[in-house]
């Protein structure tokens, strides 16, 4: 059936559109470049999935992996708090692969390259979600409430606070703000909503294993990010809608599978440079990417 | 065991220095990590494996031939890309990010063309190796060490007496004073490219003899050889080479504890702790403000 | 309303309105359609077939992939089933859960098939299980033989026999006929592999064999170096070495390199031809399940395909397809009602052997052999 696959399709771009409206918290607004955001993805996934394994109740499993990712979102700031410029990108790049070399070696937790399977669908206070469609109106929802308290926060004066850390005013530190908390506050915002679209994620593809938390996916939502433009939520959704749509149209034309997945990687590895190379602004973005 | 453990070291730590050692002419020259150049050396590879597999060519010819193919390669990634970026005044994130793209178009397209399995490449025989001190090493692998020992050699006495490479460093270490004094600084990149690119070249012929070839494993090794330039100083091109050394016994020693799963963790974690507590590595210079690029 | 916000929530409401459109399709149970038909249905039936056609065993996938349209080519050739022409869609699982999970989910949810042959690794059949459960699917396997597959679910059946019987004996064999009591284990870490590590494990311990080294590596390692020289290290007389082929590959040069010398024994996995004629697999032991198959069925195979040799697991999959047309016949097209039946399924003559399913769709019993590599080529072991 056709709408079933455009239904999952749709998933997929809602779970990714939270994920980089997430990073552009963290890159757009904060101005800090996390190259190892797909780790916060990741970690949700995991508590999300390992949680509910245990019997704890999928809405508790669902905050805990945002909680949980947050917590990492901390730990990355306090590691990364004196580090600026290449040395910050390439120490979050570093961050993720750690995070990644747990998730595979660490297997008495997760099974490490087993992966687990079976994640169930989620049961909200006896509204099981057990098809795909119903559980687009859930991730919907949920992206809908996301995206509007994002909104929120960059729109308020916290988040020109914000802005102010990621454009290194020299007035944010006359105000006395303190920027270090700030940078803080941005990545554990960040990372708590990437773990929850983590957790959207490992319950609609049921299985989830420390590949899919690797280089490549770090590569798509930068993609998307970058492509949507910097401090721009429009973008972000937008973009996900593009970037993630496009080479679906790869699986109409008659290609052998073995050709698609590659082809896809190569499709956004061309836009991603095509869009540094003569619009690194992206689609709506308001910055420059520094 | 201990004799083992160490040659395997050895031989792990060359094959990163083969990869550090490009990169890290690459990055001191141009300032931002070119993360692509581990695909430079799996384009190279597959380039062998298909001359290997269509042509007769002899053996003399096919891998200078490679090696061309590998410098062209990386010149004209620098010229069609990163060029273009530079004139915009885009950042060193910003190349990163393009070289992480170029890094995957890469690969993948090495997927597409040759498939994903391994292919092998049959050129030398292989069987036991040499008995040292009760330990075994193949020729293909003593080939290797002399290699890295060569370049190492090589390297070094190329940066500090030739004149290409006193330029160089001296455009590494100050680009603007080097441009007022007639360097052109621009002809200096594309021989930072050409030359890196063409050790890439080598790595890739050297790896797809002693490992096989896959698409993947550029980058791979990219990883660890990112890893080996960190831990031995980005800012210096014989460090590398003593970094990849460093990173290899590291990886090979700490499995006769662990399990060796564990491997690719040490590195990983080696990578993050040198980035947070000395970023510059063991023979870097402290550049003192961490606010500015490495 | 500030306009951008306005145009995400239009955004996300279009896709509320794609998803509420098309919720009917998700309906439980049921995924075919053409039982409540009262007229003669004269569609084709359609069947999934999951397994590695590309990466690390597309050898033997690819080949397996053939024995299965050469069943598909005689029952068509036949009439159909009930007069309905059985169509296969072939999906790559690429031996492992991610991809064999996207292949299966397409083939359940946007083909709708009525069944599925596969997965053929074991990660593919187990990631692929839970939703082939879910929507009442069966997945019948013809060569997903790690032991946690019994558990898999109630609409997992498998053509082949659980590990539980070649770990335990390849450690009999180990024990008993090589006279060995000191084994060093180096797996891959993949549900099949590890499997098979752990029952010899078990089972060798119980006969009273060490395991002196249990060692282990990612699939896609290329470098076995450090778990062999824990085995040189080691006082062990026997390497079993449970992998896929491309890990197995390196494994076997290296030994040879680091002069390892010592008998190395595997599992099935062992006889791709890849494996067989690679550098160092001189002199290996490998253990396989005994497939009785007709003299016909292996000339018919071999000729059809213009292959030299049978592809292990070749028969099984000829076997799967035709057990499941056969009790497609007999009950129609409904996913429960298949389960049901091949419950029943005790004495199948099957050109692998004789097929019977207990309560958790393993096969009864299983028979083994042990092959010798010799010359780039595999031979019966005869001590």
């Amino acid at each position: 059936m056709l709408s079933a696959f455009f239904i999952h399709i749709a998933v997929i771009i809602v779970i990714y559109a939270i994920l980089a409206v997430s990073l552009n918290v963290a890159v757009g607004y904060t101005g800090l470049l996390n190259l190892g955001h797909i780790a916060f993805f990741g970690i949700g996934a995991y508590t999300s999935a390992l949680l509910t394994k245990n019997d704890v109740p999928y809405i508790m499993a669902l905050l805990a992996s945002g909680i949980f990712a947050s917590v990492f979102g901390w730990l990355l700031a306090k590691i990364t708090s004196r580090l600026k410029g290449d040395y910050l990108s390439l120490a979050t790049l570093g961050f993720g692969f750690v995070v990644y070399a747990v998730m595979l070696n660490w297997s008495k937790l997760t099974r490490g390259p087993l992966g687990i399977a079976g994640i169930e669908k989620p049961n909200i206070f006896g509204w099981y979600l057990k098809g795909s469609g119903s559980y687009l109106i859930f991730a919907s929802i949920i992206a809908a409430i996301i995206i509007f308290i994002i909104y929120k926060i960059v729109k308020s004066r916290y988040g020109r606070l914000l802005e102010a850390v990621r454009d290194d005013a020299i007035g944010a530190q006359a105000l006395g703000k303190n920027i270090y908390k700030l940078k803080i506050q941005g990545l554990m915002i960040s990372a708590f909503f990437a773990g929850i679209a983590g957790s959207l994620y490992a319950h609609y593809i049921s299985y989830i294993d420390p590949s899919t938390f690797f280089i490549s996916d770090i590569i798509v939502i930068f993609t998307i990010v970058i492509v949507g433009g910097l401090a721009s939520l429009r973008g972000s959704v937008i973009s996900a809608i593009i970037i993630l749509g496009l080479p679906e149209m790869l699986r109409f034309v008659d290609l052998p599978s073995s050709m698609i997945g590659p082809m896809r990687q190569m499709m956004f590895a061309v836009i991603l440079i095509l869009i540094l190379m003569f619009k690194p602004r992206g689609l709506f973005g308001k910055i420059d990417l520094e | 065991m201990f004799f083992q453990l160490l040659i395997n070291g050895l031989i792990a730590g060359s094959i990163y220095a083969l990869i550090a050692s490009g990169f890290s002419i690459i990055y001191t020259t141009n300032k931002f990590v070119h993360f692509a150049h581990g695909s430079t050396a799996t384009v190279a590879a597959y380039f062998l494996y298909w001359i290997f597999s269509n042509f007769g060519l002899p053996l003399y010819l096919v891998f200078p031939l490679t090696i061309l193919i590998a410098a062209l390669f990386g010149f004209l990634v620098h010229l069609l890309i990163y060029l273009p970026l530079k004139k915009r005044k885009s950042s060193s994130v910003i190349l990163l990010i393009a070289s992480l793209a170029l890094m995957a178009f890469f690969d993948n397209l090495m997927q597409l063309l040759f498939g994903a399995d391994v292919k092998i490449l049959s050129i030398f025989p292989h069987g036991k190796g040499i008995e040292i001190l009760g330990a075994y090493i193949t020729p293909i692998q003593i080939v290797i060490l002399i290699v890295v020992l060569l370049l190492f050699f090589g390297l070094w006495a190329f940066s500090k007496y030739s004149k290409l490479g006193k330029i160089m460093r001296a455009v590494s270490d100050n680009p603007e004073l080097a441009k007022t004094t007639g360097i052109n600084s621009i002809r200096v990149q594309h021989w930072s490219f050409v030359i890196g690119s063409a050790i890439a070249g080598l790595a890739g012929i050297l790896i797809a003899l002693e490992h096989n070839i896959e698409p993947a494993m550029g980058t791979h090794l990219m990883i660890q050889g990112f890893t080996a330039a960190v831990i031995g100083g980005v800012t210096s091109i014989p460090g590398s080479i003593v970094g990849a050394y460093v990173l290899g016994l590291t990886e090979n020693f700490g499995i006769w504890f662990l399990p060796s799963g564990y491997k690719s963790a040490i590195a990983f974690v080696l990578l993050l702790i040198f980035l947070i507590i000395r970023p510059q590595g063991i023979f870097g210079i402290n550049q003192g403000n961490r606010d500015q690029k490495m | 309303m500030p306009k951008k916000l306005g145009i995400v929530i239009a955004g996300l409401a279009l896709f509320l309105l794609i998803g509420g459109g098309c919720t009917r399709t998700d309906a439980p149970a049921d995924v075919s359609t053409d039982t409540d038909a009262p007229v003669e249905d004269t569609s084709p039936i359609k069947l999934g077939w999951l397994g590695p056609l590309t990466g690390d065993v597309s050898s033997v996938g690819t080949a397996d992939r053939e024995a299965a349209e050469l069943a598909v080519t005689e029952i068509n050739e036949a009439g159909g089933i009930n007069g309905r022409m059985l169509e296969v869609t072939y999906e790559d699982g690429f031996c492992e859960g991610k991809t064999a999970l996207a292949g299966g989910t397409k083939l359940i949810n946007v083909d709708e098939v009525v069944a599925i042959v596969g997965g053929f690794c074991s990660g593919e059949t187990l990631a692929v299980a839970p939703s082939a459960e879910e929507k009442h699917v069966v997945m019948l396997s013809p060569g997903s033989t790690a032991p946690s597959v019994t558990e898999a679910g109630d609409y997992i059946f498998r053509v082949v026999p659980s590990d539980g019987f070649q770990g335990k004996y390849a450690a009999e064999f180990v024990y008993n006929t090589l006279e060995k009591k000191k084994v060093a284990i180096v797996y891959a870490i993949t549900d099949y592999a590890e499997g098979l590590a752990n029952v010899f494990e078990e089972e060798y311990k119980k006969l009273g064999g060490e395991i002196v080294v249990k060692d282990s590596f990612l699939q896609e390692s290329r470098d076995l170096k450090a778990q062999l020289t824990k085995v040189k290290n080691s006082e062990a007389e026997v390497l079993y070495f449970p992998t896929y082929t491309e890990a197995g590959v390196v494994g076997f040069k290296q030994a040879e390199e680091l002069d390892l010398g010592i008998q190395i024994l595997g599992p099935e996995t062992l006889s791709d031809e890849k494996l067989v004629t690679a550098q160092g697999a001189e002199g290996t032991l490998y253990t396989v399940p005994v497939s009785n198959e007709s003299e016909a069925f292996k000339t018919k195979f071999l000729e059809e395909t213009g292959r030299d040799d049978m592809p292990v697991y070749a028969s099984q999959t000829y076997d799967a397809v035709k057990i499941l047309a056969q009790v497609i016949e007999s009950v129609g097209t409904n996913g429960e009602d298949i389960k049901n039946e091949l419950y029943n399924v005790k004495n199948y003559e099957g050109v692998s052997g004789m097929i019977g399913f207990d309560e958790n769709g393993d096969l009864t019993s299983a028979e083994y052999k042990v092959m010798i590599i010799k010359d780039g080529k595999s031979e019966d072991y005869t001590k």
